[in-house]
């Protein structure tokens, strides 16, 4: 051979290495680089933040805080010393002013959602102090402070100078009358909102007053229409001991909670104001006493501290017994550092997270939903309030004489590996549960970040187009490769294929717009054709047989137009009609209500679901113990003969599957398993009618991943050596024989990485599920109940999380479970293949 | 010992100028805006669904005045303008529920300052059913016992069937099949807030992308029940009077029911700014927030079907910035 050909053989023999080892190595390490993106990405939700301390300020006068407010800043605060309202700057530790309130307060609450505090007095009214911060922003006017940062008291303002900016910030305290009772307020509280106000005062008549303020304001006019509805109820028999020492009103004012010392509770509930009921008198503590108590942010949490250390969570849950009744109930326990009493308990403004202080000083900050401990340390002074600024970004512990501060940073307070993939009792709820209710409007929402219902979602599409897909596409793919005419084959294959080419926005739109509304009105009608086609094919090609020798050969080669002539058109007919017959007997005239009403006999839907297991079990029997008797029925029986014995065996044996599913179905219903609510772990597998659901997108998404699995499992089929074929039908087996026997398990291996390569479309698909499966993120197995998957969910939330948010990480965690969730299913796939792939290479 | 007072306090008289008939009028007394010379570049809003078709109808009546100004609207959600905002990516986030405190919070982490939120229009979040559906009326306590599954507002046990709310006949045994929006959704969140008094959706509420598909969903499902902005009302649906308390009055959504407060779901929709206090605005948000506060703007506002702000509130929204 010539010299200068082998060398550029070499040349050429090394480009094409490198260039291909050049790909390879990058689609490795493209792939890495996506996985170490999301997981960088996700990391910072499991990192603990850094709390740090700033300093410590000693006061240049004396105060008795009681209770406190701070601004958003925490540059100023306000603190109530149960006379009057000392204004202080926290940047400098000077009080810049002290507010006298009215002289014959009771009683107080803060109200943490409007910044304000309510007031009793001793000759019967309710006052509301509202306190607002504000920060005027203006030019510096101060010569060389330019470029220097600082603080000073002017005019009795805080006034900060930064970048040149001078910042004053300003507190008014607006307080005005509410109402008058007439007696001393001994408790009050209240919520204040745009419509409604609620509120509730025990008066030293041993009355209990509730009232509701609803405003209406006319915009136009500005007039505002109040109606104020006052009700109360005696409770005097209950206060035979003394007063209690604590009353709430919840954030829709219809429970009132009153609290003792001594840890006795009694629960008004206040749903109906004409009916004001008391439903619990209980001792919820036991051996321990109320030291500190209020609401978590939402007012719906109650935050109880004892004298013991603990904090203790309580809401009030659904009584089993009594759906309409609530009951007051622990849910979470949290121990503060030390055996000490706890002194002071500060929800946050912004999550579910409550900074607790205790007697020894010891000052803690949890989250109640993930129940993560987010700080802990102690304070030598004797700190007797614990405040955060709104911004959740400072704490303070303040003294008589002194604070400090401390920097707060926690990104992902919410996180924790329980309330992303472990049940939960949310707030208000009686169980645990998966949920995912990512945001809301509103700061006081909890947000529940379940991954569960969208993995749950994401296997349950999947599944269902598959069970779908699979059985169609491989029987298309071995009708193609085995069975049709040569000249069809090409253009059959690529007509398939132009399937996959639909854009699967496309196939969402069809489903949900247009197939979804469809369906909903024929939904027991399609499942009967889903039976009755596959029969009447069946049926069809057993009854041609019938006709003579010559014309069923010539017939045969149109049989692709006899099933689409005849097949198709009598098996919708029976499915119709099978239908319409059976919702009359086994569904109670109305198939969607007997799916919702559980008074109804399961018996029905047992049918449905059974019947293919009573084929199984029907072909099993026939094989396994009939066979030879029918093959002495046909032994030297003449062609046309047989043809109609066969007819008659097909028909028998169709009546049998009916008479065993019926049987199986009848047994299980008698045993008293209803498969639409009490199946083991998967609940139910049908269920109330939804109208974007399951089914549908089980059929639309089969739709767009049946050309894959087609065209790959073709190929393989394909692939098989001809001459397998040629000595399988040479030794006299059909060409089904030879297809079922010979060439399927030859290409079992590409049959199975097509459905792999199906599965991997499935799991991943976006559109298609986005617009027809409703997006509920449930975890039901109904098939007639929408889901949400993971991809879905990514598609909708993610334009709305904040980029470093907890829900932005959250989202590219779910993409990376997706990924982890393909990166599984691809490898099986791969090391199935393998395995098989070295089997049929040693033919 | 039972009370019960009824106080009609006039606190304040706007001269407002507004004829209330059914059919909704601008304020006469809002300027009428004049157009400017050297307007132009690039706007886009991103922000609340509710709002779309608004933002997109002021566009083009921005667009009249200002050929050669170019409008960008998108509309996935209130939630999406803090985000949009705050990275930059628009100008304008139209939303359908005031901004919360961690949203404004992440803004002015960026750049020091608070976002500027202004009231443009007044909605009234309607809740609809299918055209054929003869429920007469629905109490706040109701729409919360079918949408919700907290049951705050305190109603005695979950609807599921139209039988529930006392319907008979074929709808007696019909289940309800509940319509909503996504997460993202000021609606969602208004919702939320108002009736179910911050309680939680029910898992089976399927969530629409927008308030289109809500309408839509209810037009084709003849026993679905789903809510969204007035503006989005059609021949399909009939928006459901309300009544703030059991056996209290029934509230049409009307036009005479907007402005008395008597509707118990109207809303103001805003739109926020990157607004830096004391700053003078750029004429190309300038004048579309003029635009906006102005005659035309306004009956732009009614020709969507929502309900323009007086004068007053014109006045007010407009000290709020300079430009």
């Amino acid at each position: 051979m010539d010299k200068s050909y082998k060398i550029k053989k070499k040349i050429i023999d090394k480009v094409a290495k490198y260039t291909i080892s050049i790909g390879g190595i990058g689609t490795i390490f493209a792939v890495l680089l996506v996985f170490f993106f999301l997981f960088y990405t996700v990391l910072p939700l499991f990192q603990k933040g850094d709390t740090k301390f700033q300093n410590k300020i000693v006061l240049k006068d004396k105060i008795n805080p009681v209770h406190g407010i701070v601004d958003e800043y925490g540059v100023t605060g306000v603190i109530f010393d149960g006379k009057m309202i000392d204004v202080i700057s926290l940047a400098t530790g000077e009080i810049l002013s002290k507010i006298p309130l009215d002289e014959t307060l009771s009683t107080f609450n803060y109200n943490s959602k409007n910044r304000s505090y309510i007031f009793g007095t001793t000759d019967g009214r309710i006052i509301e102090a509202d306190i607002s911060f504000k920060r005027e922003e203006m030019e510096s006017d101060l010569e060389g402070t330019k470029n220097e940062d600082k603080f000073v008291v002017e005019n009795d303002y805080l006034v900060e100078y930064k970048n040149g900016k001078k910042n004053t910030y300003k507190i008014d305290i607006t307080t005005k009358e509410l109402l008058k009772l007439n007696n001393r307020i001994i408790l009050v509280d209240g919520i204040f909102q745009d419509r409604e106000s609620s509120i509730v005062a025990i008066t030293d008549d041993g009355l209990l007053h509730i009232i509701h303020i609803q405003i209406k304001e006319n915009i136009l006019t500005g007039e505002n229409n109040k109606e104020i509805e006052d009700k109360s109820i005696d409770l005097k028999d209950y206060f035979k001991s003394g007063y209690p020492d604590y009353s709430k009103i919840n954030s829709s004012g219809n429970g009132i909670f009153i609290f003792f010392k001594d840890g006795r509770f009694i629960n008004i509930d206040a749903r109906n104001l004409d009916d004001l009921k008391i439903t619990e008198d209980k001792k919820i503590l036991e051996n321990r006493k109320i030291t500190y108590l209020d609401f978590l942010i939402g007012r719906n949490t109650i935050l109880i501290g004892d004298d013991k250390g603990y904090v203790t969570t309580w809401w009030l849950t659904e009584d089993k017994l009594n759906k309409n009744n609530y009951i007051f109930t622990n849910i979470h326990k949290f121990y503060t550092g030390s055996d000490s009493d706890v002194k002071f308990i500060y929800p946050s403004q912004r999550d579910k997270s409550f900074a607790v202080l205790n007697g020894d000083g010891i000052f803690s900050i949890f989250h109640m939903t993930s129940e993560n401990l987010l700080f802990q340390s102690r304070e030598e002074f004797k700190a007797s309030l614990i405040l955060m600024n709104q911004k959740n970004d400072k704490i303070f512990l303040i003294s008589e004489d002194r604070y400090s501060s401390y920097s707060f940073n926690v990104p992902h307070p919410e996180v924790s590996l329980k309330t992303l993939f472990g049940r939960v009792q949310y707030e208000l709820t009686s169980k645990g549960e998966y949920v995912w209710q990512s945001s809301s409007g509103s700061d006081d929402f909890e947000p529940k970040f379940s991954l569960i219902p969208l993995i749950f979602g994401t296997i349950k599409s999947t599944i269902i187009a598959m069970l779908f897909a699979i059985p169609i596409a491989i029987l298309a793919a071995i009708y193609t490769s085995e069975f049709v005419n040569k000249k069809y084959r090409n253009s059959i294959k690529s007509t398939i294929e132009i399937m996959a080419s639909l854009p699967s926005v496309v196939l969402g739109f069809l489903a949900g717009l247009i197939i979804s509304p469809l369906v909903e009105n024929v939904v027991l009608s399609l499942i009967g054709c889903l039976f009755m086609v596959p029969f009447s094919m069946l049926l069809l090609g057993n009854i041609i047989q019938i006709l003579p020798k010559d014309l069923f050969n010539y017939l045969s080669r149109y049989r692709i137009f006899m099933i689409l002539i005849f097949a198709l058109p009598l098996g919708i007919f029976l499915g119709v009609n099978l239908a319409r017959i059976a919702e009359k007997i086994l569904f109670y005239n109305d198939f969607k209500y007997w799916l919702q009403n559980y008074e109804y006999s399961p018996l029905g839907g047992w049918f449905i679901v059974l019947t293919p297991l009573g084929l199984i079990l029907t072909i099993y029997v026939y094989r396994r113990f009939l066979y030879g008797f029918y093959e002495n029925i046909l032994e030297g029986r003449s062609y046309n003969a047989a043809a109609v014995i066969e007819v008659i065996k097909f028909l028998v044996l169709t009546f049998f599957t009916i008479l065993t599913t019926f049987l199986i179905a009848y047994i299980i219903t008698k045993i008293g398993l209803d498969l639409r609510r009490d199946l083991p772990f998967i609940e139910r597998i049908m269920g109330t009618y939804v109208q974007r659901n399951a089914l549908i997108v089980g059929f639309v998404m089969g739709f767009a991943v049946i050309p894959i699995i087609y065209t790959v499992s073709e190929d393989a089929l394909r692939a098989v050596p001809e001459h397998l074929r040629s000595a399988s039908l040479a030794t006299g087996a059909t060409i089904w024989q030879t297809a079922v026997n010979i060439v399927l398990p030859v290409a079992a291996s590409g049959i199975f990485s097509a459905i792999m390569i199906g599965f991997g479309r499935a799991i991943g698909e976006t559109m298609i599920v986005l617009m027809a499966a409703g997006n509920t993120p449930i975890i039901d197995m109904n098939i007639f109940s929408g889901f949400r998957t993971l991809s879905a969910n990514i598609a909708v939330e993610l334009p709305e999380a904040v980029i470093g948010s907890t829900h932005y990480r959250i989202l590219y965690l779910a993409a990376l479970v997706l990924f982890i969730m393909t990166f599984i299913v691809n490898t099986i796939a791969e090391l199935v293949r393998i395995r098989y792939r070295k089997k049929s290479s040693q033919l | 010992m039972q009370k019960f007072i009824v106080l009609t306090a006039l606190m304040l008289t706007m001269g407002a100028n507004v004829v209330m008939a059914d059919s909704v009028r601008v304020d006469k007394n809002l300027p009428t805006y004049k157009p400017i010379k050297g307007v132009s570049g690039n706007i886009k809003s991103v922000g609340s669904d509710t709002m779309n078709n608004l933002m997109t109808l002021w566009a083009e009546k921005y667009n009249s005045y200002y050929p050669n100004v170019k409008i960008e609207i998108e509309g996935k959600g209130s939630s999406t303008a803090p985000a949009a905002l705050i990275s930059g990516t628009a100008q304008f986030g139209p939303m359908s529920r005031p901004m919360k405190g961690k949203e404004i919070d992440d803004f002015e982490k960026k750049y020091g300052y608070k976002p500027l939120g202004l009231r443009t229009s007044i909605d009234m979040l309607a809740v609809y059913v299918n055209k054929d559906n003869p429920i007469q009326c629905l109490s706040l306590e109701e729409v919360d016992a079918i949408f919700s599954k907290t049951r705050k507002r305190g109603f005695g046990k979950d609807i599921t069937t139209w039988g529930d709310l006392g319907l008979t006949g074929e709808w007696s045994n019909k289940a309800i099949s509940l319509y909503g929006r996504n997460s993202a959704s000021g609606t969602y969140g208004f919702f939320k807030e108002h009736v179910f008094k911050n309680g939680d959706y029910k898992d089976s509420v399927k969530e629409q992308p927008g308030s289109s598909s809500v309408v839509q969903a209810v037009t084709n499902d003849r026993y679905g029940i789903g809510y969204s902005g007035i503006g989005y009302k059609t021949a399909g649906v009939k928006a459901v009077p309300l009544a703030e308390k059991k056996g209290g009055k029934c509230i049409p959504a009307e036009a005479s029911h907007a402005y008395t407060g008597d509707y118990p779901l109207s809303r103001f929709l805003y739109v926020y700014i990157n607004y830096k206090p004391g700053e003078k605005l750029d004429p190309l948000r300038g004048q579309f927030l003029k635009l906006i506060f102005s005659k035309q703007g306004q009956e732009v506002v009614v020709k969507d079907g929502y309900y323009p702000i007086t004068n007053n509130i014109a006045k007010q929204e407009l000290s709020k910035f300079r430009f």
